[in-house]
Parts: structure tokens; sequence; C-alpha cells
């Protein structure tokens, strides 16, 4: 785990405030800090002693933003609505029920007839890591779907237009080094899609895009499969599950 | 005591935890106000101005998508955002590496606080304000929250960038952080 690496004592930590809020933490240290906060009193004094000069730094500096820009960023997608979400848990089948064996034979033994490449960095190839630009133009029609499970949720950002979806600076759950996660999408007939293995940095975190059919897609789901090994015999572990409306 | 500021700790705060919760208006108000010093801070890492562009609409995308993430109890909001947008920046540098990074080019912290990229959203006092509790900031805590602020770099980048230990670093952006807020807290009450 990158928190590994920061495995500082609390003295450390209480002299981390200043870089705390000169944003001079990388990622990794930010959330750890941030951790610290929760509990430390001392440190959360020190930082409110610092908050006019973080705030005076922030805005120092402006740039002019470009009308096209500015519509850009208000353009953000929907939210699924609460309720919707809790509708997509009632009509597919729950992670918990898809690990269910004739649930998951199905889907698999259906997937797997699609895969036909083996090998970590064959399947790699079947994703690919768009620039921040591309990445971006896929949000511009673009609508997040809550991928849920029992330990965690994410959020894929699906794009019909542009027949891709993505994930935005998505945190995922701890994962045993031999194993990876896989983004599949599920048509509205027909079998299963492998989309390919989701990478992770340091942060368990990612920001990729996959192409991926939208219109015929009733669902997307995430299982848990070999990093190494070939994704042919698909493992049992599906553990997220977002049900398109 | 911040009257001159868009938008005070506690005003983000308060947004970002709307936004959390979905809360478009609340992302409207707080894009509208953030977005241009969003873009000058990722600016300031990224030379070339497109893409400049689209990372100010990725770190502003993180805010709608992440502000749930933000620790809005106890966390600060422009610690927050500005840390989003120096590493997304960077890994924007690391996946595009033809767009180097400006602090690798050779540019002289003492250029740090030129006006090159901003407009005149900002009252020229409040930045001169800021310019003057700096300049009396002693030049090691100066030159260090320059590199880390300005420049975008880590402390520990900072500290490998003057050859110092990253102890000292730290401790001279934490000092110098306190005795800004200080000056500038003077200011205000000036
Ligand atoms: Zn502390």
């Amino acid at each position: 785990m990158s928190t590994d690496n920061y495995s500082e004592t609390d003295d450390s930590m209480h002299s981390l405030t200043g870089a705390y809020m000169a944003g001079a933490l990388s990622t990794a240290q930010f959330e750890l800090y941030e951790a610290h906060l929760e509990t430390c009193d001392s440190c959360i004094a020190e930082i409110n002693e610092m908050e006019l000069a973080a705030e005076k730094l922030f805005f120092h500096h402006a740039a002019s933003v470009p009308e096209e820009l500015m519509a850009k960023v208000l353009a953000v997608p929907d939210r699924p609505h609460p309720s919707s979400a809790a509708q997509s848990a009632m009509v597919l089948p729950t992670p918990k029920s898809m690990g269910s064996k004739s649930a998951r034979l199905r889907l698999f033994a259906l997937a797997a007839a699609f895969i036909v490449i083996v090998g970590f960095g064959l399947v790699v190839n079947q994703s690919r890591t768009l620039s921040r630009a591309e990445q971006v133009a896929a949000m511009n029609d673009a609508e997040s779907l809550d991928l849920t499970g029992e330990d965690f949720s994410i959020e894929l950002v699906i794009s019909e237009s542009s027949s891709s979806v993505a994930f935005i600076d998505q945190e995922f759950s701890a994962l045993e080094s031999d194993k990876a996660y896989a983004l599949w999408r599920i048509p509205v007939e027909g079998v299963p899609e492998f989309l390919g293995l989701i990478r992770l940095n340091d942060d368990r975190k990612t920001d990729q895009a996959f192409d991926a059919s939208v219109a015929d897609a009733a669902a997307f789901a995430v299982s848990i499969e070999e990093a190494e090994a070939s994704p042919q015999a698909p493992s049992d572990q599906v553990i997220l599950v977002g049900q398109l409306s | 005591m911040s009257g001159l500021n868009p938008m005070s700790s506690a005003r983000a705060r308060d947004l970002l935890i709307g936004i959390a919760g979905g809360d478009r208006t609340a992302f409207d108000i707080f894009a509208r106000e953030v977005t241009p010093f969003v873009h000058a801070r990722v600016s300031r890492i990224i030379w070339d101005q497109a893409a400049a562009e689209d990372v100010t609409q990725v770190v502003m995308l993180k805010v709608w998508t992440g502000a749930n993430r933000f620790n809005s109890g106890r966390g600060n909001a422009f610690a927050w955002l500005t840390t989003m947008c120096r590493n997304t920046a960077i890994d924007h540098c690391r996946v595009e590496q033809r767009h180097q990074r400006i602090s690798d080019a050779a540019k002289e912290s003492a250029e740090v606080l030129d006006d090159n990229v901003l407009d005149e959203t900002l009252a020229a006092a409040e930045r001169r304000e800021v310019r003057i509790a700096l300049a009396s900031l002693n030049s090691s805590q100066r030159d260090a929250i320059q590199l880390a602020y300005f420049e975008g770099l880590t402390y520990v980048e900072v500290a490998e960038r003057l050859g110092e230990p990253e102890g000292t670093v730290k401790a001279r952006i934490r000092r110098g952080m306190i005795q800004l807020s200080r000056l500038l807290g003077e200011t205000h009450v000036n």
C-alpha cells in the first residue's frame, strides 16, 4: 500500500502542517495526513493559524478562463438519483447473488467466449489510457453510473456518443498483488464483454477509459481476476455492479 | 478577517459539503469563483495552454466527483484544492511527457511571482499585500514556500532542489506559513 511508504511517526506527522497548507504533499502523504487530522487537535489548531496564508496564496494568481472552458467545467455529469440506485439493486442481481453459481457461470461462460487474448500485457492493450483531453471530451455528454458492491462503490462515467466509459480518479479497495480488477459490459441481450483490466496507481486510483458500446448495455460490472494468468477461466468474484436505466 | 478574499476557507468548506451531496448550485458557485485560480495554478506547472485548460477541467471534475473525499470536518479546502491541482497536473505530465513541467525548465524562483498569466481579477492592492508579506519572511522560508506554492513542488522536491534535509524544509514551510498568516492578518487589521 502506498501509505506503507509513509508510515511516519506522529511526531513527523505534526510537522507536516505547513507542507499540507502549502499544497506541498504528494497524494499519498496528503491522504495520510488528513487521516491524522481526524484525531489531532494540535494540528487542527496549527492549520487554522495558517488559514489566511493558504487563502491569500490560493487567490494570489488568477488566469483568465475562456468561456468555452467555463462552460465545460460547469457541464459536469449528472449524479444518479439515490432512488435509481436502489432500483438498480432490485432489478439486477446484486454482487452477492451474482456470486451464486448458476448466474456466475452463465455470465462468465459467455464472457469467456470473448476472451481470446491471454496474458496481462495483451489484455491491457484492449483498453487505452486516454489523454486528459480525450477523457474530458468523453465527459461532455456523459452520465455517471454507480458501480456498487459490498465493500466499496465507485463511479463509472459513460458516454454514449463516444462509445466509451471511464473512471475519473476512482479509488478501489486493496487487492492481493497477483490479482487485478476487470471491467465488463453486460449487454441487454447476448454475452458479457470483457473491456479490460483496470490499472491502478500506487494510491489504488485510476483515470482510465475503455471503448464500450453504451447504447445496448444493460449494466457494467467489475470482477477480480488473476493479474498474470489468463482470464480465460474467469474468477467467481463479481464485486461491483451498476445497472443502466 | 479575510474580507477581500473571494472566498474564505469556511465558505469553501460549506460549498464542498454541498457539492459532496450532489448540489449543482453549490458546484456552480464554487466553480465560477475558483476556476480562474485553479487555471493559474495548473498553468504554472503545464506549459501548453490547451493542455492546461484540459487539466483545469479535470481538476474541477474531480471537485465534483471527489468532494465527498474531502475531509470537510477538519481539513482545509484550499490545501485540498491546491494539492489536487498540483498532483493532477503532474499526473498529466507523466502521461504527456512532451509537456514539460515549468519547474524542470530554467526558471528562477525570483521570477516566480511574475504576473504573466494573471489577469486583473484580483485587486492589485491585494496582490501587493501578499508580496509584501512574502518579502517580510526570512529568505529561506520565502524560498521554500515559493518553490512549493508557485512552482508546484512537494516539500520533498523542494528539499532536493535546495539540497537541504527534508526536515529542515518542512520546518521552514511550517514557520513561514504561520508567519505569513500573522503578517497578512496584521495588514487586514490596519
Ligand atoms: Zn498532529
